[in-house]
């Protein structure tokens, strides 16, 4: 442990979503692109102002739905005309009327597959460290605080002018965490 | 985003400018007189072929003005907040049912023409030895003429009261006509519902008078709720195109009109399928006589054109979150619903009279611009020098910021 701890990044800490939101719209015209948000409730338009790009996760869901469609053709017609055919009621061995409702769960089950896992990968979960448990006032942020974390690895940090920048916001609070 | 909407909804002012609403009148008028005069020498030509067109008219019409009246109530019970700013407009489709009234009289007057149980004939041929007094006792004239007056009361009564309340509010502010609609709201879905889908059964269902499907009411207004949300997302990008409400109706509004639109399209394929599916397996004469109808001939080419036309293309259009957000899609999305719903209703109606394949008319096209001209007419009169959005409604300003997540 003689090593000397890396930095994760600066946090500021600040008592209403508006300052928050000031600070971001600020801080993303001063050019600083590696940011994060914390906040107790979901705020409109933050998205938006950190520059959050629209998730890719759509185009996996319909490659999953096209493989749950695909998976329920196949295995109707192998079961149904292939491995076992039997006659019943005099219905064809394979026919897509019959066949819909299944198409359309297994598509639906894939697709929500796909979604759901594909969202908690996409997050990085499970995860079981961060380093924003560092700041000492982090139990806060699921009570009445807002916080922004400009990150180390950030082009335009500089911990004193990064500092500065965040008091002249609003921040109450201004504190270095470790990586 | 969300102050500059603030900011800039205050310079809208909800009215129809007097030289707008004076150019609309015209237009809708030429086209009224224009359109009745046509239904008239089509009337005079051909009685059959223009009475099986205007059914077809009617029908759309009337499934929109339902669809309508069920997502206004809709509105109410769930107290949303995004649909405050287009909820007139929806009022006043709805506002479209005491005038389809006077416009069923032609179908009433002419039942002998349309329906073929009405002749006593057919009644003593094709009812009576069935042993099953049901078909005999419900589809009779009588009855018909009693049930269309009760639907058309109880629909004209609830439609004005929803309606007048809404409309008390707009200088009050009180919140009273809220909740009175609120409480309107919940047994009107019901009544709307059972009394819509009745309606269905007795003018388009009954006219392959063996037939019955336990979905059709509910295929009906799926496809009408349909065509509502394309009428009403047509009307404010043409309120759009003219300056009227820009502001105050944005994107995120024209989102979740695209969203119902693409969930309806689902719905509306849902419920079709089912009805096919359940035909299909019990594979029982009496029923699969209506698809069978669908499948013969160039009527089988209608049916794709319901397949691809009405689900796979739209569902593929409305698809992407890109595309519901952009307007030129939406517009497009529009035109093709409703004429992919007119579509479906002329394929409901008229393969009971083409039985040999199916015979386009410019009949066809005279009496859907009568309807259609008419109802316009009564929409554009109701919006002269009136607040056109429910400005006193306690969540209007609320609808106005609403934003997507």
């Amino acid at each position: 442990m003689a090593e000397k701890p890396s930095i994760h990044g600066l946090v500021a800490d600040f008592d209403s979503p508006e300052r928050l939101m000031g600070a971001i719209k600020a801080a993303r015209k001063a050019g600083y692109s590696k940011m994060e948000a914390y906040t107790p409730f979901p705020i409109h338009g933050i998205d938006d102002a950190m520059g959050a790009k629209q998730s890719n996760l759509g185009y996996f869901v319909v490659c999953g739905g096209a493989v749950g469609m695909t998976i329920a053709i196949l295995l109707q017609w192998w079961t149904g005309a292939v491995a076992y055919p039997l006659v019943i009621a005099g219905k064809p061995f394979f026919s897509f009327e019959p066949s819909i409702p299944i198409i359309f769960e297994l598509t639906v089950l894939f697709s929500a597959f796909v979604a759901v896992f594909g969202m908690i990968a996409m997050n990085g979960l499970p995860r079981l460290y961060h380093p924003i448990f560092n700041y000492s006032g982090h139990k806060a942020i699921t009570d009445d605080r807002f916080v922004l974390i400009i990150e180390a690895s950030d082009r335009e940090f500089d911990a004193t002018a990064t500092r500065d920048f965040l008091a002249a916001q609003g921040a109450d609070k201004l504190e270095l965490i470790e990586a | 985003m969300s102050q500059t909407h603030q900011h800039s909804a205050q310079q809208d002012s909800y009215y129809i400018p007097d030289a707008i609403w004076d150019r609309g009148r015209n237009v809708i008028g030429a086209f009224f007189l224009l359109a009745w005069g046509a239904s008239l020498a089509a009337y005079a030509a051909n009685h059959d072929q223009f009475l099986q067109s205007y059914l077809v008219a009617f029908f759309f019409a009337f499934s929109i003005a339902i669809g309508a009246s069920l997502f206004v109530m809709i509105q109410h019970l769930t107290g949303s907040a995004w649909s405050v700013p287009v909820r007139r407009i929806m009022e006043n489709i709805m506002m479209s049912l005491p005038v389809l009234a006077i416009l069923f009289i032609p179908i009433g007057l002419c039942v002998h023409t349309l329906y073929e149980w009405s002749h006593p004939e057919f009644v003593a041929k094709e009812f009576l030895p069935l042993k099953v007094p049901v078909y005999a006792a419900f589809l009779n004239p009588k009855l018909f003429y009693l049930r269309a007056v009760a639907y058309f009361a109880i629909w004209s009564f609830w439609a004005w009261r929803l309606y007048s309340n809404s409309k008390s509010q707009d200088s009050t502010k009180a919140i009273e006509p809220t909740l009175s609609n609120e409480r309107w709201s919940a047994p009107g879905m019901l009544v709307f519902f059972l009394t819509a889908s009745l309606a269905s059964v007795d003018w388009v269902m009954s006219l392959n008078p063996h037939w019955y499907s336990t979905m059709f009411g509910v295929y009906c207004l799926a496809g009408g709720a349909w065509g509502f949300f394309a009428l009403l997302t047509f009307i404010f990008l043409r309120f759009r195109a003219n300056g009227i409400m820009v502001n105050s109706v944005t994107i995120e509004h024209y989102h979740d009109l695209g969203k119902w639109m693409f969930a309806l399209t689902i719905f509306w394929a849902y419920i079709a399928f089912s009805q096919y599916m359940l035909i299909w397996y019990a594979n029982l004469p009496e029923e699969t006589i209506f698809f069978k109808m669908r499948r013969t001939g160039t009527w089988e080419g209608v049916s794709g054109i319901l397949l691809f036309g009405h689900f796979i293309i739209t569902f593929l259009v409305l698809l992407a979150r890109q595309s519901k957000r952009t307007l030129n899609v939406l517009k497009f999305a529009t035109v093709w619903i409703l004429a992919m719903h007119y579509i479906d209703i002329y394929w409901l109606v008229m393969p009971n009279f083409q039985k040999n394949g199916v015979a386009p008319s410019w009949v066809d096209l005279a009496a859907l611009a009568a309807v259609m001209s008419t109802l316009a007419l009564a929409f554009w009169l109701r919006l002269r020098k009136v607040v056109i959005a429910p400005v006193g409604d306690p969540r209007f300003k609320k609808g106005l910021e609403f934003q997507n997540v």
